[in-house]
């Protein structure tokens, strides 16, 4: 019940602040605030009932169309814990933050945020897959409007460029959804879309190939991956300041999360054909976006770029296939969705002042605005991934895995977090120290009290994952492992040249004794 | 014989008359009402269709059929007349079209899809067909002063008269090789599962391409977008509700009843106007700067969508065909309404550049606009995504991957030039300049029920869907 | 050769073609016939279109009053109407008072649409 709260509670906030007048921005501001700081209070709840390792739980099954196997069905695992966690609290922090920015039509601003918030939660908890496409798609639309009404000057461009990009990978996942499920249909003559379920059997894998290519299309869109990334720059140089927070902290992770959820246990011995070359695009995604991010000119594009290169680390954490790497890029797409999502609020809380985001027209801040200057410094930090702050610990881990599976490819991504520290510092050099190039500079106003309020928890958390990472960890792992055995259960029968045997066990539903002394988890994923 | 059964078409008829008596007669005040006058004759012809449903009936020896497959698309008709009627007046006076005869045309145009959607006969077939398509070609003309207009009609009847041509040409072609033009004896000669003579085979194709010009399917389609873009708005909302669904729904009913799609060369073509009319009316739409033209367009492409589910066949896909007919049919009868509401000159229709802006001065509207693009361009959770979704489900069960996938990338691109409305509106700014948008209470009414039921039939798809295969049932 | 005019001959299209074939020939024979043998002695006079011994002024692609077409029209109504009501005479009989019936709603709706007609102004000659 508490993860179908957490899902429709802002789309109820959303329907009051609708009702609200739209001449009141103060009240819609306030009811918007309350809304999702209650939704971030109730969804820590779930940290606290989570039973570490027990597959899929707080699990809501309703079918909602029976004839086609179409249900509303929720839960959360491991995976998803803390990627919910990460969404409310961003979005909470989001809302306050665009207190200041948005002035104008703030009842849609707001609506169109609590929406997406529906959205976003729901992609996570979905384990259904049609109901995981209807929320993948409904988080489309208020970003779509996020950025064209409130963005940039180039917005329009920006907005085309995110919408067809994201499409169009989405099309063809639902191509590849219908088609599994046909698949699954076959074998155990059911129509479900329910992923308990699916996981239950194995795809042919003469059809794994290209499911999974549709699948990670999708995914690799909105991760975004090296040849797929431009939209991400666009999209972000023009949202305004809340949206970049939840475009990089949430929306990317929906592509890593579908990897890890969808499509590497549901296609195994077709990742594992693929695996050279998601490798090769994350390690060129890695050094390519250090790269360019080395020569923007806009902060906010060389934080935008900056994303690319983490994704890369989070898809190269995906490719070691051990627990360490795995570990390592789920906590990393974690700290990412904390590091960024602040670099962007301050980014935004710099630009509300100055108006302009050009690393040129800045420097000397550190004189000017100390305090700033320090919160700015301590996020920095923790996205070059400093020892004792988050960033450290998830690529450690990261290139720990790497290091063990691929090592030519962790050392390359090694260059990568050299290239970080490069282009941070060197902005920050530009930006912060020296004397104050340009006259308009000298009397900017520190942050203000709501603002380090916002800023406050995201610091907090940078540390205490720094410093003591393993709640999260062990949480994460039991999950992570089921994911793992199930590439290695191909792997291994791949490498003894059993594929015909396998095909043949695979195909039919093992009977349920034996998964049941298989994985004892079984009995928890079914539904209450 | 029980006339109660056909008292549906019996009250449109009767209605229809009666109204163009009273238009002649009545003065200026009493022709204010013809509009409520037709909303309650559909109303009663509706009430009057659903009273005994569930009954089979065969009526006029073995002309016209009364089944749950003519409940359930006659509803479709008389609602989206029903739609695009009660908002009509103001509209239609701004364009300076408001003429009485529309009503009464109305009435007739209605008898004859009921007509069609129930005929038993090859006869019925094609006089429903005329009776549907004769006041068509005047309500396209009705702004007599538009050269657009007028080139509409002209049109529209050329390609009319072209379209019934072959249908008759085809239905001759299938009396000569089966010896009848009952609807039920073909069924009964035509064999299931093997070919039949080429002349039954090329009278059947002749029927499809007569049937494939009313429903605008490529290469069939051009007179569509300057019938849609001539005729006055709200005159074009009741183009997209009521013939494209009574052209599918015969369609539907010969495909299933009378022909099976047993012959491969039909089941190609077929699947070729489908591919053709996803692929043409998508990429054309994407060219257009008028928004009505945009809209027109894609009610080719949705042509083709719907005709994937006729490709497939069987219970369950073809009522899925009905049930993508009712989603479209929501949304485009609500986005044309729309339109005519925002429209300000008479001669020039919408462009994309006069929505800007329009999204601060008109929100309700663009919104619900909004909603409506997004169920055509099947994003969900809306109608017009479930049906898609179900539709591309069934293809790939049945082993039509090449469709499906020619599909899923007309869908990406469709989603371009649907969002182009809403980014001119909400993002960019325009003159404000917005002399007297009038929001009629029937206007309301349109957009508050094609909205609802956009979101209805999406959100809970199980009953409509049941309800559509119910339909078409007895076919198999 | 044989083989195929034989195939043709039985086909039931040949009468049809045969029937093509003698009845075009029989229409050019006789304008070819007539060509020969009559004397041709053309004048600017001979060569004027007939309109009833005026002589003719303008052109002959003018616009008719449109009243035409709708009288025209209105002719069409009434001339559906005897055809419809000669063979319901003959058979009226037989029928008896569904017949009657019947042929009522069908007037009926000829009046109404001549009532409409005639209040539209149709029947004015202005």
């Amino acid at each position: 019940m508490i993860i179908t709260f957490l899902i429709f509670w802002p789309l109820v906030v959303a329907a009051i602040i609708a009702l609200i007048r739209g001449d009141r921005p103060d009240h819609i501001r306030q009811a918007a605030l309350a809304g999702t700081i209650i939704e971030f209070v109730v969804s820590t709840y779930l940290l606290f009932a989570f039973k570490t390792g027990a597959g899929y739980q707080f699990t809501v099954r309703w079918l909602w169309s029976d004839t086609l196997g179409v249900g509303y069905q929720v839960g959360i695992d491991g995976i998803s814990l803390f990627l919910v966690l990460l969404t409310t609290l961003l979005t909470a922090i989001s809302v306050w933050a665009s207190f200041g920015a948005i002035q104008e039509r703030v009842k849609g601003y707001f609506i169109a945020f609590l929406v997406l918030e529906t959205g976003m939660i729901g992609t996570f908890c979905a384990t259904d897959l049609f109901l995981f496409y209807v929320c993948w798609e409904l988080m489309l639309l208020p970003m779509y409007f996020l950025i064209g009404i409130w963005g940039g000057v180039n917005r329009i461009y920006a907005t085309y460029k995110f919408v067809i990009y994201t499409i169009t990978g989405s099309l063809f996942m639902l191509v590849a959804i219908i088609y599994t499920a046909n698949i699954i249909h076959k074998i155990a003559g059911v129509w479900t879309f329910d992923l308990t379920v699916w996981m239950q059997y194995s795809i042919p894998t003469a059809n794994q190939l290209w499911l999974f290519i549709a699948f990670a299309l999708a995914f690799a869109i909105k991760v975004p991956m090296f040849p797929l990334h431009t939209w991400l720059p666009d999209a972000h140089v023009q949202a305004p300041t809340a949206g970049s927070v939840i475009l990089a902290g949430v929306l990317l992770k929906m592509g890593t999360y579908g990897f890890l959820r969808f499509a590497i246990p549901l296609f195994p011995s077709a990742f594992l054909d693929a695996l050279p070359v998601i490798l090769v695009l994350a390690v060129i995604g890695i050094i390519y976006g250090a790269l360019v991010a080395m020569v923007q000119k806009d902060i906010k594009s060389l934080v935008a770029y900056s994303s690319v290169s983490h994704l890369g680390f989070v898809m190269l954490g995906l490719c070691a296939l051990n627990t360490v790497g795995f570990a390592g890029s789920l906590l990393q797409q974690i700290n990412h969705g904390i590091s960024t999502g602040a670099l962007f609020l301050l980014v935004g809380i710099i630009y509300e002042r100055q108006h302009t985001r050009l690393i040129a027209d800045y420097g000397g801040l550190f004189k000017v605005v100390p305090v700033f200057s320090i919160y700015f410094m301590i996020v920095m930090l923790s996205s070059i991934g400093l020892p004792g702050t988050n960033g450290f610990v998830g690529e450690f881990l990261i290139l720990l895995g790497a290091f063990r599976s691929h090592p030519v490819a962790a050392v390359l991504g090694t260059a990568g977090i050299v290239l970080a520290a490069g282009y941070m510092l060197w902005m920050y050099q530009r930006v912060f120290f020296g004397q104050v190039t340009n006259p308009k500079n000298e009397n900017i106003t520190d942050m203000t009290l709501r603002e380090r309020a916002i800023l406050v928890p995201l610091v907090i958390i940078i540390f205490a994952i720094g410093i003591y990472p393993k709640p999260i960890l062990e949480r994460i792992e039991p999950a992570l492992n089921r994911v793992i055995d199930r590439v290695n259960a191909v792997q291994v029968v791949e490498k003894t040249k059993q594929d015909e045997l396998l095909s043949t066990r695979n195909t039919y539903p093992p009977p349920a004794m034996e998964t049941k002394s298989a994985d004892p988890e079984t009995e928890e994923e079914q539904p209450r | 014989m029980n006339l109660s059964l056909f008292s549906p078409q019996i009250v449109l008829g009767i209605g229809g008359t009666l109204l163009f008596l009273f238009e002649a007669f009545a003065s200026e005040r009493g022709r204010s009402f013809l509009p409520t006058l037709t909303l309650l004759i559909l109303a009663l012809s509706g009430v009057l269709m659903w009273k005994s449903y569930g009954e089979i009936g065969v009526l006029f020896s073995g002309m016209v059929v009364y089944d749950r497959f003519f409940v359930f698309f006659g509803t479709l008709v008389l609602l989206g007349s029903f739609l695009a009627v009660s908002f009509s007046r103001p509209s239609l006076q701004q364009q300076d079209a408001f003429r009485g005869e529309y009503y009464a045309l109305v009435l007739f145009s209605v008898l004859g899809m009921t007509l069609l959607i129930s005929a038993a006969n090859m006869i019925i077939v094609f006089l429903g067909m005329e009776i549907m398509s004769l006041p068509l070609y005047i309500m396209a003309a009705m702004r007599r002063g538009s050269e657009r207009s007028v080139e509409a009609g002209a049109k529209y009847f050329l390609m009319g008269a072209f379209a019934s041509g072959f249908l008759l040409y085809g239905i001759a072609l299938v009396y000569g090789a089966t010896g009848t033009l009952s609807i039920e004896e073909i069924a009964r000669v035509w064999p299931r599962g093997a070919g039949f003579s080429s002349l039954g085979v090329a009278g059947m194709l002749l029927i499809v391409i007569g049937l494939a010009f009313k429903i605008a399917a490529v290469p069939f389609h051009m007179w569509e977008p300057d019938a849609y873009e001539g005729a006055p708005t709200a005159v074009t909302a009741f183009f997209a509700a009521g013939p494209k669904i009574a052209g599918f729904a015969i369609l539907l009913r010969l495909v299933s009843w009378a022909f099976s799609f047993s012959d491969p060369v039909i089941l190609r073509i077929v699947w070729m106007l489908a591919a053709l009319s996803m692929t043409v009316g998508n990429f054309l739409a994407l060219t257009q700067s008028s928004v009505k033209r945009m809209l027109a367009y894609s009610g080719i492409a949705h042509a083709g969508y719907a005709l994937v589910g006729l490709v497939v066949g069987g219970t369950v896909a073809i009522g899925l065909v009905g049930y993508y007919l009712l989603g479209y049919l929501l949304a485009s009868v609500g986005a044309f309404a729309v339109i005519a509401t925002l429209e300000k000159s008479q001669e020039r229709s919408l462009s994309f550049a006069d929505c800007a802006g329009k999204g601060k001065t008109n929100p309700g509207l663009t919104l619900v606009l909004t909603l409506f693009l997004i169920s055509l361009a099947g994003i969900p959770p809306v109608a017009g995504f479930v049906a898609k979704f179900y539709i591309f489900e069934q293809a790939l069960q049945h082993g039509f991957v090449w469709l499906v996938i020619i599909a899923a990338v007309n869908s990406i691109v469709s989603v371009y030039y649907y969002l182009r409305t809403p980014v001119y509106a909400f993002m960019k700014t325009g003159e404000e300049t917005n002399p007297d948008i009038r929001i009629s209470a029937g206007l309301v009414f349109t957009l508050v029920v094609a909205a609802l039921g956009t979101i209805i039939v999406g959100i809970s798809p199980e009953y409509f869907i049941k309800l559509a295969s119910s339909s078409v049932m007895w076919f198999f | 050769m044989s083989v195929i005019l034989g195939s043709f001959l039985v086909s039931e299209y040949a009468a049809v073609a045969v029937f093509l074939l003698v009845g075009t020939g029989i229409v050019l024979f006789t304008f070819g016939l007539a060509k020969v043998i009559r004397p041709s002695n053309p004048t600017p006079i001979k060569l004027e279109t007939y309109e009833c011994g005026e002589t003719p002024y303008g052109t002959a692609e003018i616009q008719y009053n449109v009243r035409f077409y709708i009288y025209a029209l209105l002719f069409v109504i009434f001339d559906v109407e005897a055809i419809f009501l000669f063979p319901w005479a003959l058979v009226y009989r037989s029928l008896g008072l569904f017949a009657f019936v019947e042929m009522f709603i069908f007037i009926a709706m000829l009046v109404f649409g001549l009532f409409y007609a005639w209040k539209k102004g149709v029947l004015k000659w202005v």
